[in-house]
C-alpha cells in the first residue's frame, strides 16, 4: 500500500516538475513547429497589404451558392468589410457554433440558435431598438425572447409537394384537395409504374417535415390546435395526447406504400434526382431546391401544391422564417456586423438574399418579393396565410425534437417502432430536454 | 535526501527526454479527460454552463435507464466484434495466399492495401452512393440486374449496422493483411519443409505451424481492430448519421449528438467515462486471452 | 508432382486476381465517374468514359480552393509528423532503456491514450485551445493531432528499441558520450524502419482527421481538403459531375504518395508492429 502511495506521489511530483519546466518545454515545442510559423506569418500579413478590410465571419448551413448574390452585394456596398462565409451542414450547425460560443468565440454573424437558453447566456446582441420596427411580427415572433428581438427574420421558406406537371397531365390527374384524392393519385401512378413520391428520408428531418404537414391540416388548423406549440414548449401538453390522430392519418401513407422503407436509404439529392428525371411524380420540398431540379432537367414542368386538407378547403404549407441574422455578443467587430445588418434590412438586401431561394417572402416591412409561376397551385394557400411551421415555437426543443420525431418515424416506417410508441418516445425526449 | 538528489541528477537527462511528450500529452489529452471526469459528476449543460454543481452519480443512473444510450453500447460492441472478427478472418488467409511465390504478388498486395490510405469520410461518401436504393446505387443495379429485389442497405435498421461494418472491413483488411504478411515472412521455411516431410496436409500445417507463429501479429491486429472498432465514429457520421431510427448509433456518435449537440454535457461526460471503463475492461480480457494462447 | 504444384499456384493466382479486381471496383468506379456526366454515370456506371472531360476537375479545383487547402494539409502533416517522431522516440527510448518502475508506469500512462477516445474530452479541449489563443490556427490543430498520434508512436518505438542491441550504445558510453549524443548519433539512426512506420501512420492520421479541423479551423484560408470537400458537398448540391471529382481530388495526394512510395510504406507500416 505504502509502496503504491509512494509511486503515485512520485508520478505526481514528476508531473509537477514537468509542468514547472513548462515554459521551457513550451518554447522547445514552439520551436519544433517552426516550420509552420513563417508561412503563418505570411498569411496574417497578406490581408493587410491591400486596402484595409475588416473580416467578419458568418456561419450558415446552406451552400455558399445560395447566398452568393447577397455576398456580392455586400462586397459592392461595404468595400471595407470582407464577409468570410463558412458552411457547416445543417445537422452539425448547432453543435459547431455552440461549442464555439461556449468558449467565448464563434462567428460574428449567427443564423440560428436563438432561444431562451442562448439569450440567457448572453450570446446575442439585443437588436430591438435598431431593427425592431423594421420587421413584421410574424417573422419576429420566433426570435423574440422576453420581449426583445435578437435575430432578424430572413426570407421565408416553405415546403410543399412539388409535382411533375407532365406526368400529372399524362394520367389525367388533378391537384388533390383532400387526402383521399391524394391517395387515389398515388394509386393511379403506382399502377402505371411511376413512383408517386420520393424523398430522402435517410435524413430524419425530411420525415418529420412530412408528418408535421399532416399535423397542421389535421390538428393545428383546428381551434384546439392553436395553443399547442406554446404548451408543448412549456411541458404542459404532450404530443401523444394531441397528435395521435394525425399520426394515424399519416400512417396511411406508409400503409398505402407511398412512404416506403426504401426511402430511408435515400439521400435528399438522390431523391431530387429521381424527381427531376421523371421517375417519381412528387417530391415534398422547398424553393431552395428549385434551381437544382431545373439544372438537372431544364425541360421539366413543375408546380407545387400544399398539403391537402382532409376536411377540404385550402391546404397548408409548412414554412416560416428561413434563418435569422443575430450578432455574437462577443464579436470584436460589432460595428461592422451592424453595418451588414443595416444592408440586410434594405429592400436590395432582401432581394439579394431571396435570389437563392426564389419564392421566399421577406419579413421586412413594405417589401414584397415575386413568387415564380412554379408555385401556381400554392397561391391560394399563400393568400389565405396558410403557411406555418410549428417547431418555430418550440424554443430550444426545436432542433432536437424535430430530429427525434423524424428518427421515431423512421422506426415506424421500418417496422421497428410500434405506432403507439412514436409520439410517446418523442414526449420522453422532450421531458429529458426540459429537465436539463 | 542526498541519495535522492543524486539519483535525480542522474535521471534528469531522462526526464528531459520524456518531458516534451508528457507535456504535450498531458495538456491536450489528459487534462481535458480529467476535466471530463470531473464534469461527469456535475449538472453541466448548455442551459447551465457556468454554475455547475455536484450531482453525484445521477448522470450515470440516467445512462443506465436510457434506451438510446444502451442501444449505442450494444451497437458499438456488435460493431467492434464483427469488425475485429471479419477483418482478421479475411486478412489471415489472404496473407497466407499472398505469401506464396506468386508472379503478381506485389501488385496484389498494393491493391488490397490501397483503400487503407483513404480518409474514412471519403469512403463514407463513396459507399453511400454505392449502397443507395436510388437508380444510382451501383450495388443495387447489380443486384436487380441479377434478378433479385433491391437491398435497402442503409435504410433498413436491421441491416444498416452490418452495411457499415462491411465498408470498414473492406477498407482495412489489406492493412491488416500486410502486417500478417510481414509476420509470415519471419517464419523460417524449414518448418514448412519439415512438415511436408512428415506428410502434413496444408490445413494441418496452417493449424500447427502458421497460426501459432502468427500470434504476435494476431495479438497486435485483433487488439487494434477491437479498439478502433469501439472508437468508431467517422464512418457512421458519413454513412448514416446514426440512423435509421438509432440503428447505427454508436457510443461516440451519441457522445457527440447527445453530449454536445443537445447540450447534455454532464451526461455526455459520464457516458465517456463509462465507455473508457468498458474499453479498458474489454482490452484487458482480450489481452489475457491472448497471453493464455501464447503460453499454451 | 512439381507441375501439380505450379498449376495450383497458377489457379490461386488467378483466383486472387479476380478477387482483387472485384475488391477494387469502388475505387475504379470513383475514378471513372469523375469524367462522366450524370446521365452517363447512371447508364453505364462501370464503362470507361466516352468523352473525357476535365471541366469537372477545373471547377472542382476552383471551388475547393484546392491548393490553399493542400498547402495547409501538408503543413499540418509535416509539422505533426516531425513533432511526433522527435517527442515519441525520445520518450520511448527512456521507457525502453531505463528499467526503473516509474518508467513502466509512464508507459502505461501513455498506453491509455490508445484506448481512450479523444472525443471524450472535446468540450474541455475546446475551452483550453481557445484560452491558449490557438483557435483558427494551424498550430493548434498540429499540437492536438500530434498529441493523438503520440501514444501509438511511443508504443511502436518502444517495441522496436527493445529489439535494438545495447552493445553499440554501451560502447559509446564507454567512449564518454553523454546520453543525449549517444541517442542522436547511435540509437536514432538504428530506428529508421520504425521512424518510417510512425511517419506514415501519423501522416495518414493527421491527413485524414476531420473532426479536429472542423471544430478548430474557421476561416477558409486555414481550411484543409476534407473541410473543403465537406463544405462543397452541401446537402442540396450533391451531383455526380461535381461530387466525384472532389472526392477524387481529396484522396489524390494520398494516392500519389502511396503509389510512389508503396514499397517503403508497406514495409514501414509493419516494422515495429510485430516484434521479432
Amino acid at each position: 500500500m505504502r509502496k503504491k502511495l509512494a509511486l503515485f506521489c512520485s508520478i505526481m511530483a514528476l508531473l509537477l516538475v514537468v509542468t514547472a519546466c513548462g515554459s521551457g518545454g513550451a518554447n522547445s515545442s514552439a520551436n519544433s513547429t517552426g516550420s509552420t510559423s513563417p508561412t503563418q506569418a505570411a498569411e496574417t500579413e497578406q490581408p493587410s497589404t491591400p486596402a484595409k478590410k475588416t473580416k467578419l465571419t458568418w456561419i450558415y448551413w446552406n451552400n455558399e451558392d445560395t447566398v452568393k448574390a447577397f455576398l456580392d452585394l455586400a462586397k459592392e456596398k461595404l468595400p471595407d468589410i470582407e464577409i468570410e462565409f463558412q458552411y457547416v451542414e445543417n445537422k452539425n450547425y448547432d453543435q459547431v457554433v455552440r461549442t464555439k460560443l461556449l468558449a467565448g468565440e464563434g462567428p460574428d454573424l449567427i443564423s440560428s440558435l436563438i432561444n431562451d437558453n442562448t439569450v440567457k447566456l448572453g450570446y446575442f446582441e439585443d437588436l430591438t431598438e435598431k431593427y425592431g420596427n423594421l420587421y413584421q411580427d410574424a417573422g419576429k415572433k420566433q426570435y423574440t425572447i422576453n420581449g426583445k428581438l435578437y435575430g432578424l427574420p430572413q426570407v421565408s421558406f416553405f415546403n410543399g409537394y412539388f409535382y411533375n406537371v407532365e406526368i400529372f397531365e399524362k394520367y389525367n390527374l388533378k391537384v388533390p384537395t383532400t387526402m383521399n384524392e391524394f391517395y387515389e393519385i398515388a394509386e393511379t401512378l403506382k399502377k402505371n409504374g411511376v413512383k408517386p413520391l420520393t424523398n430522402g428520408y435517410k435524413n430524419p428531418s425530411q420525415l418529420a417535415q412530412s408528418f408535421i404537414s399532416m399535423a397542421i391540416t389535421e390538428y393545428y388548423s383546428t381551434p384546439e390546435g392553436k395553443s399547442f406549440d406554446d404548451n408543448f414548449r412549456l411541458g404542459t401538453a404532450k404530443m401523444a395526447d394531441a397528435l395521435s390522430p394525425s399520426l394515424t392519418q399519416w400512417t396511411e401513407m406508409v400503409k398505402r406504400g407511398i412512404v416506403t422503407m426504401d426511402m430511408l436509404g435515400l439521400e435528399d439529392p438522390q431523391a431530387l434526382d429521381e424527381f427531376a428525371s421523371g421517375k417519381a411524380a412528387m417530391y415534398k420540398n422547398g424553393p431552395w431546391n428549385l434551381e437544382a431540379i431545373k439544372k438537372k432537367n431544364p425541360n421539366i414542368k413543375l408546380d407545387m401544391f400544399p398539403q391537402p386538407n382532409s376536411a377540404g378547403g385550402v391546404g397548408w404549407l409548412t414554412g416560416g422564417a428561413g434563418f435569422s441574422f443575430g450578432i455574437n455578443a462577443n464579436s470584436k467587430v460589432k460595428d461592422e456586423a451592424y453595418r451588414v445588418l443595416d444592408l440586410v434590412s434594405t429592400p436590395e438586401g432582401q432581394e439579394a438574399l431571396a435570389a437563392g431561394n426564389l419564392g421566399g417572402q421577406s419579413y421586412l416591412n413594405g417589401v414584397v418579393l415575386p413568387v415564380p409561376d412554379d408555385y401556381k397551385s400554392s397561391f391560394e394557400a399563400f393568400k389565405a396565410g396558410h403557411v406555418y411551421f410549428p417547431p418555430a415555437s418550440w424554443g430550444s426543443l426545436k432542433d432536437p425534437i424535430f430530429k427525434e420525431l423524424g428518427i421515431q418515424l423512421q422506426g415506424l416506417v421500418a417496422g421497428a417502432t410500434k405506432p403507439e410508441d412514436v409520439l410517446k418516445n418523442v414526449d420522453n425526449k422532450a421531458d429529458e430536454l426540459r429537465s436539463k | 535526501m542526498n541519495r535522492l538528489a543524486v539519483s535525480f541528477r542522474k535521471e534528469a537527462i531522462y526526464i528531459f527526454f520524456l518531458a516534451p511528450a508528457i507535456l504535450l500529452y498531458f495538456t491536450f489529452f489528459i487534462l481535458p479527460s480529467l476535466q471530463t471526469f470531473y464534469y461527469s459528476f456535475t449538472n453541466w449543460s448548455d442551459v447551465n454552463p457556468v454554475d455547475v454543481t455536484f450531482v453525484g452519480f445521477k448522470n450515470f443512473a440516467v445512462l443506465l435507464r436510457d434506451e438510446v444510450y444502451l442501444k449505442g453500447i450494444t451497437n458499438t460492441f456488435t460493431y467492434a466484434i464483427l469488425y475485429m472478427v471479419f477483418v482478421n478472418v479475411c486478412a489471415i488467409p489472404l496473407a497466407v495466399a499472398l505469401n506464396q511465390k506468386l508472379v503478381t504478388r506485389s501488385l496484389l498486395r498494393s491493391i488490397f492495401f490501397l483503400p487503407a490510405v483513404f480518409s474514412v469520410l471519403v469512403i463514407g461518401f463513396l459507399w453511400s452512393f454505392l449502397y443507395s436504393t436510388s437508380d444510382f446505387g451501383l450495388i443495387n443495379q447489380i443486384v436487380t440486374g441479377l434478378g433479385f429485389e433491391k437491398i435497402n442497405f442503409l435504410g433498413n435498421p436491421k441491416i444498416a449496422l452490418y452495411a457499415v461494418v462491411f465498408t470498414q472491413v473492406w477498407q482495412f483488411v489489406g492493412y491488416n493483411m500486410v502486417i500478417y504478411l510481414a509476420n509470415l515472412q519471419t517464419i523460417p521455411s524449414d518448418y514448412y519443409e519439415a512438415a511436408k516431410m512428415d506428410g502434413a496436409t496444408g490445413l494441418q500445417t496452417f493449424r500447427s505451424i502458421t497460426l501459432p507463429l502468427l500470434l504476435p501479429a494476431i495479438s497486435f491486429c485483433t487488439v487494434m481492430t477491437m479498439i478502433n472498432g469501439l472508437k468508431v465514429f467517422d464512418i457512421v457520421f458519413a454513412l448514416t448519421g446514426g440512423g435509421p431510427a438509432h440503428a447505427t448509433e454508436t457510443i461516440i456518435s451519441l457522445m457527440i449528438t447527445k453530449g454536445i449537440n443537445e447540450g447534455f454535457y454532464g451526461q455526455g461526460s459520464a457516458f465517456g467515462i463509462v465507455f473508457m471503463l468498458l474499453v479498458l475492461l474489454l482490452t484487458t480480457v482480450h489481452l489475457r486471452v491472448i497471453k493464455y494462447l501464447e503460453n499454451r | 508432382m512439381e507441375s501439380k504444384r505450379t498449376i495450383s499456384l497458377k489457379l490461386l493466382e488467378i483466383g486472387l486476381l479476380v478477387l482483387a479486381a472485384v475488391f477494387i471496383i469502388p475505387v475504379y468506379y470513383l475514378f471513372v465517374t469523375t469524367f462522366k456526366t450524370s446521365e452517363e454515370a447512371l447508364l453505364h456506371p462501370l464503362r470507361v468514359p466516352l468523352n473525357f472531360t476535365l471541366e469537372n476537375y477545373t471547377s472542382a479545383l476552383e471551388s475547393m480552393k484546392y491548393f490553399t487547402a493542400l498547402k495547409n494539409n501538408v503543413i499540418i502533416s509535416v509539422a505533426g509528423v516531425t513533432i511526433v517522431i522527435l517527442f515519441s522516440s525520445m520518450a520511448a527510448y527512456v521507457i525502453a532503456r531505463r528499467k526503473r518502475k516509474v518508467y513502466g508506469y509512464i508507459f502505461m500512462f501513455f498506453l491509455t491514450g490508445i484506448m481512450v477516445p479523444y472525443q471524450m474530452g472535446l468540450l474541455p479541449l475546446y475551452k483550453l485551445i481557445s484560452s491558449l489563443d490557438l483557435i483558427n490556427t494551424l498550430t493548434g490543430v498540429i499540437l492536438i493531432e500530434a498529441c493523438y498520434s503520440l501514444p501509438l508512436a511511443i508504443f511502436l518505438f518502444r517495441n522496436f528499441i527493445d529489439s535494438v542491441p545495447l552493445e553499440l550504445e554501451e560502447a559509446a558510453f564507454i567512449d564518454g558520450c553523454g546520453v543525449f549524443r549517444t541517442y542522436w548519433t547511435i540509437t536514432f539512426r538504428l530506428l529508421t524502419p520504425v521512424v518510417a512506420t510512425v511517419a506514415i501512420l501519423t501522416a495518414l492520421a493527421t491527413w485524414n482527421n476531420f473532426l479536429t479541423p472542423l471544430l478548430f479551423l474557421h476561416s477558409r484560408e486555414k481550411g484543409v481538403l476534407l473541410l473543403e470537400l465537406y463544405r462543397n458537398v452541401g446537402e442540396f448540391t450533391i451531383d455526380y459531375a461535381r461530387l466525384f471529382p472532389m472526392l477524387f481530388l481529396t484522396i489524390l495526394p494520398l494516392m500519389l504518395f502511396y503509389l510512389s512510395m508503396q514499397r517503403f510504406i508497406i514495409e514501414g507500416m509493419t516494422a515495429g508492429s510485430v516484434k521479432g
